[in-house]
């Protein structure tokens, strides 16, 4: 992968400076914009890979352009909304974001996410994999986009972050089997930096949460000695 | 009508009362001297129907005991002594006994006159109305004597006037007063509700401003006075608003730039110091977004959600443990849960080293989730106003805990969202015990104001 390019669009003089000096320092190319005219004015000669996008701007909104630059191109979205706004959240990934983050931020989760979504990227595009990123298998469904699990009876289960991109990893290659290392390899960066040992740990909680005995679960299979396998047939959709 | 009554009646509490006595006394007055004026007609009335039957009964008792040839002569004192009885007698007469032996109505005349007569009444030909019958007796010569009379006499009466004062002390004048003291306590009732069930979410109608003046004055004060309550509190909703919204520019700033210290110790100092900050001013903004949030309830596992929220915590390397049931299926708000009891989570950590997360049924209908920790916990008296938002439990400690005070009142509001209710009591491990008790399925909620 060369270097990215990211598009920075933050009305706040100081915070848009100190995350590109953030990302340059983690080897990205970083460009910043202060409003959406002068995001368009930059994407109209520059080749953007990711776009960080604040949700209130002065004049055009962070929704309104992420509504607007999905009319035209697919290019990565992640949006910094309020912390802790549930709708603002919602209403940003309906936009077409690709992902959000709340203020105040951890700057090394922002480079983590930033990672994950090109990193999303790059699989759709070799392995031609549409976006759709909603799952369904043994009754249950997994909303990529709402990041929302729910059981064969329709209520919704929690999850944790890593929990999620967990099941996700597994629901994007089932009947696979997938060493702990390829694991954390495909999880990687999201919330804490994942050990083996911790994918053994967030195996057996999604086990607590998706099987009828944890003891003999009957989906996520551990493979001796080389790791585990989502066993069901998952339909996306 | 009501506006000529209101333009007559007194408006003051004083002259209502006034007004009252003096009408209950006049009604008094005339009942006492109708019940007089009636009660001695009636007694007229009663004593020549008496005394009918008595000249009848003497009547007879005197012809049975005089010689025939005396007959005329009784007959004729009787009947001019009371012309109305229509006083006669016939020897051999035709006497019909209707009665069944049943005595019936007659019974007291067969008592005055002994056993040997026959005694034996009927409707008078012509006459319908009223108690006037033809009665007629068999002496044991074979005569038959008839006369009119009223059949029954009326009972005797009891002193009516007598009574009536008291009847009417006993009974209307309580009314009276209690429909009046009834008429002022349900205004003060109102009041007293109104000053109850005053708060900051709620909605509320206006006190009506009427009545008698004093009451119309207090209603006009108390709505003025919650007019001002509110403004201050929506005063207060901005402010803590617009602080919480303007920290978060320079928070950020702040995490951001604390990523460039090259002293790792001060770096994570910072960091944590910051996280502290956050936190506040997330409590503050959600305490005052809570009520005010739509989110719709669905149907969730209860366990997942709280070994998520417990899991959380353990990540970042607190002591949080779930037992319980491993699934069950509620109807609720999930974000608002989860805020519900990371809250408490937080709350125990804060006071003890570790906090156990429970959950299970309670009855068919309910479900309860409980944090316990392992702290000091909460005086009983303490606890119902560590509900109230901006209290905290140890003033002295409060800053260094860090908080606003808000977390157990967002646990109470949100609770209290979902029907259901936060008990705080003490548990098994000396700690403070949170349950929140609620519905297994609650209506999908109201959309808040």
């Amino acid at each position: 992968m060369t270097t990215p390019h990211i598009l920075i669009v933050e009305d706040d003089k100081d915070i848009g400076l100190l995350v590109a000096k953030y990302l340059k320092a983690n080897e990205m190319r970083v460009s910043i914009a202060e409003h959406g005219r002068a995001m368009d004015r930059i994407l109209a000669d520059t080749r953007i890979d990711l776009i960080v996008l604040d949700r209130m701007l002065p004049g055009e909104d962070g929704l309104s352009i992420c509504r607007r630059l999905r009319a035209g191109s697919d290019i990565p979205i992640i949006i910094l909304t309020a912390q802790g706004d549930e709708v603002e959240r919602i209403v940003g990934l309906e936009m077409g974001a690709d992902d959000y983050i709340g203020k105040p931020f951890n700057p090394r989760e922002l480079l983590a996410r930033i990672r994950a979504v090109l990193r999303r990227r790059d699989d759709a595009r070799v392995s031609s994999i549409s976006q759709k990123r909603s799952y369904k298998f043994a009754g249950w469904s997994l909303d990529g986009t709402m990041r929302r699990l729910y059981d064969p009876t329709g209520a919704r289960v929690e999850l944790t972050g890593a929990e999620f991109e967990m099941l996700l990893v597994f629901c994007e290659r089932p009947g696979r089997a997938l060493s702990r290392d390829q694991i954390i390899d495909l999880t990687q960066g999201r919330e804490a930096a994942p050990s083996e040992r911790s994918v053994d740990i967030l195996v057996s909680r999604l086990r607590r949460k998706l099987e009828r005995d944890p003891k003999d679960p009957e989906m996520l299979q551990t493979i001796r000695s080389s790791g585990y396998l989502f066993s069901p047939e998952v339909t996306s959709q | 009508m009501n506006r000529w009554l209101s333009a007559v009646l007194p408006r003051r509490i004083g002259g209502q009362i006034l007004l009252l006595v003096v009408v209950a006394v006049v009604l008094t007055q005339a009942l006492n001297f109708g019940v007089l004026v009636v009660s001695d007609q009636g007694r007229r009335a009663e004593s020549q129907i008496r005394s009918g039957i008595g000249m009848f009964i003497s009547g007879v008792q005197m012809m049975a005991n005089a010689p025939s040839s005396d007959w005329p002569v009784i007959a004729g004192i009787v009947q001019r002594a009371e012309p109305g009885l229509h006083f006669a007698y016939q020897p051999n007469g035709n006497f019909v006994d209707e009665s069944s032996g049943d005595p019936g109505p007659l019974g007291f005349l067969q008592h005055d006159l002994g056993p040997r007569y026959q005694i034996s009444d009927s409707p008078l030909p012509g006459r319908e109305a009223g108690d006037l019958r033809l009665v007629s007796v068999l002496m044991p010569d074979g005569t038959v004597i008839s006369g009119e009379l009223q059949i029954p006499p009326p009972p005797p009466r009891p002193p009516l006037a007598a009574f009536s004062f008291l009847i009417f002390a006993l009974v209307f004048l309580p009314l009276i007063y209690f429909w009046a003291a009834w008429g002022l306590s349900r205004q003060l009732n109102r009041f007293a509700r109104a000053a109850e069930g005053f708060s900051a979410e709620g909605q509320h109608e206006q006190l009506p401003e009427n009545g008698p003046e004093e009451i119309a004055h207090v209603a006009r004060a108390l709505n003025r006075m919650r007019e001002r309550i509110m403004g201050l509190l929506s005063d207060r909703t901005r402010m803590l608003s617009a602080i919480g919204h303007d920290l978060r520019t320079p928070i950020t700033r702040l995490r951001l730039r604390a990523e460039f210290i090259e002293d790792e110790h001060t770096r994570q100092d910072i960091l944590k110091d910051l996280d502290r900050m956050n936190r506040m001013v997330d409590s503050a903004l959600t305490y005052l977004r809570d009520g005010h949030d739509s989110e719709q309830p669905v149907a969730i596992d209860l366990p997942a959600l709280l070994r998520t929220v417990s899991d959380n915590f353990t990540d970042v390397g607190e002591s949080v443990t779930y037992e319980g049931e491993e699934h069950l299926s509620i109807v609720a708000q999930p974000d608002g849960l989860v805020r519900a009891v990371e809250n408490l989570v937080e709350n125990a950590l804060k006071h003890g080293s570790l906090a156990v997360v429970r959950s299970g049924r309670q009855g068919p209908e309910h479900v309860f989730i409980e944090v316990e920790d392992d702290g000091a916990g909460i005086p009983e008296d303490k606890r119902t106003a560590m509900l109230e938002p901006f209290v905290r439990g140890d003033l002295a400690r409060g800053g260094a805990a860090g908080g606003f005070g808000l977390g157990l009142s967002i646990t109470d509001s949100i609770t209290r969202a979902h029907s259901g209710r936060l008990e705080l009591s003490s548990g098994r491990m000396g700690g403070l015990l949170a349950r929140i008790v609620l519905p297994a399925r609650i209506e999908p909620v109201r959309q808040a104001a």
